[in-house]
């Protein structure tokens, strides 16, 4: 379903959005300028059309999937393909591999292995062996020449960060085509690019994210950003359960089993909408350690603790309620 | 610029670390499976992945233990911070969260 709409918010400052679903989440792009509505979505679906796919790991035919029958060999990928790995090697450098996109056998033995919405949300136990976790290290990327080396063995999931890059390369490029402010949101991870609103793109941070019409169900900020990224991370979404085990989306690479975190939700802005959800997924797996990280860093960050407590640090506002 | 892997000792104690979690998993899933949950047995990363790691040349170029307990913990000091949020009081436009 697709929904267009335009927000009245000053006399001055209306902003036009448009609203559908594709690439297995929802999709809400946001332009100051309503005469750009329509192409600026039509940017933005192709870009999608595209990334989906080079990247998806629920197609067949993507290539992502086409890489495993090279395994092992240098392959030439599309710039599409090689800037999100790219992407992904930077999220493993930065944290020491705690965004790891060699996870892709581990999150499918555990049961997500097609488009969430087709996953079971229940089934029986799993015995699951896992022998070993190839590392992001052994991954060969020559992004100049569009060259990529996989080792045998190794299934690539780039579902932490793709997304997020993705809506930082949509962003800039439709506000530069289009001459308008622009904000991407790619299933929560979000990227603004041109000339911004009075008073900031206002978003609400919360669990789930949602239609910004429908009041959030837990709790919630009201917080304006105007420019850069902003992305959450949480546990509380795309759970399943096989043998009365929970399970979640957000792999620890030490275990290949969803993250034990003290952390349900971390959300983070950052200079993109790629640091931030690289920042935001990191947080999540090292638990105690990530507010002060973070803190470390100088990253604004929200982190919701599993019973619904909120931390806000490095000069994120504090709580305002939407 | 390649650096030398973690010391040996240094990886051996967070290996040990390690198998001491995954003794504890495997007995804990051991006795979850008399009851019908699942039984989960983990084998980590041998240390000769971490020895071939370290000759890998593209996709990283500094060697740095993934035990460690974040003491010393420099990591992501090359992600980028940009303007602090503000707080707003404009109706939203979208919605951050998990999907």
């Amino acid at each position: 379903m697709s929904t267009t709409s335009t927000l009245r918010r000053t006399k001055s400052a209306r902003l036009h959005t448009s609203a559908w679903g594709a690439i297995g989440t929802t999709v809400r792009i946001v332009v100051t300028d309503a005469a750009q509505l329509d192409s600026a979505r039509a940017m933005l679906a192709d870009d999608l059309a595209i990334l989906d796919a080079a990247c998806s790991r629920f197609r067949p035919d993507s290539e992502l999937m086409q890489l495993r029958a090279n395994a092992g060999q240098p392959t030439t990928i599309s710039p599409v393909l090689a800037g999100a790995i790219r992407a992904a090697l930077r999220g493993a450098q930065l944290t020491d591999g705690d965004v790891d996109p060699t996870l892709g056998r581990a999150i499918e033995t555990l049961g997500y292995d097609r488009d969430f919405a087709t996953v079971p949300t229940h089934g029986g136990a799993l015995r699951v062996t896992i022998r070993h976790i190839p590392r992001w290290r052994q991954i060969e990327l020559d992004e100049a020449a569009c060259l990529l080396t996989v080792p045998v063995g190794m299934r690539l999931d780039l579902g932490a960060t793709a997304k997020a890059w993705a809506a930082d390369r949509s962003a800039e490029r439709i506000a530069e085509a289009l001459s308008c402010g622009v904000l991407v949101s790619l299933g929560g991870d979000i990227a603004v690019a041109g000339e911004a609103p009075r008073g900031g793109w206002s978003i609400r941070v919360q669990d789930v994210t949602g239609d910004p019409h429908t009041p959030s169900a837990g709790p919630s900020g009201l917080i304006a950003i105007t420019k850069g990224g902003l992305a959450t991370s949480s546990t509380t979404a795309r759970r399943w359960q096989r043998g009365g085990d929970i399970m979640h989306h957000i792999l620890d690479p030490r275990t290949g089993r969803p993250a034990d975190s003290i952390w349900r939700t971390v959300s983070v802005a950052a200079g993109s909408a790629l640091d931030a959800n690289i920042a935001s997924t990191a947080a999540i797996i090292r638990g105690h350690r990530a507010a002060g990280w973070l803190a470390k860093l100088g990253l604004p960050a929200r982190l919701v603790t599993v019973d619904g407590s909120v931390t806000t640090i490095a000069g994120w506002p504090a709580e305002v309620s939407s | 610029m390649i650096t030398s892997p973690t010391p040996g000792s240094d990886r051996q104690g967070a290996r040990n670390k390690g198998l001491a979690r995954i003794s504890a998993l495997t007995l804990g899933a051991g006795a979850a499976g008399l009851v019908g949950a699942a039984a989960i047995a983990l084998t980590l990363p041998s240390s000769t992945t971490a020895t071939n790691a370290s000759t890998a040349t593209t996709a990283g170029d500094t060697f740095t233990n993934p035990f460690t307990n974040g003491n010393d913990d420099d990591s992501g000091s090359q992600l980028q911070s940009g303007t602090p949020p503000a707080p707003s009081f404009l109706p939203p436009v979208a919605t951050s969260g998990a999907s």
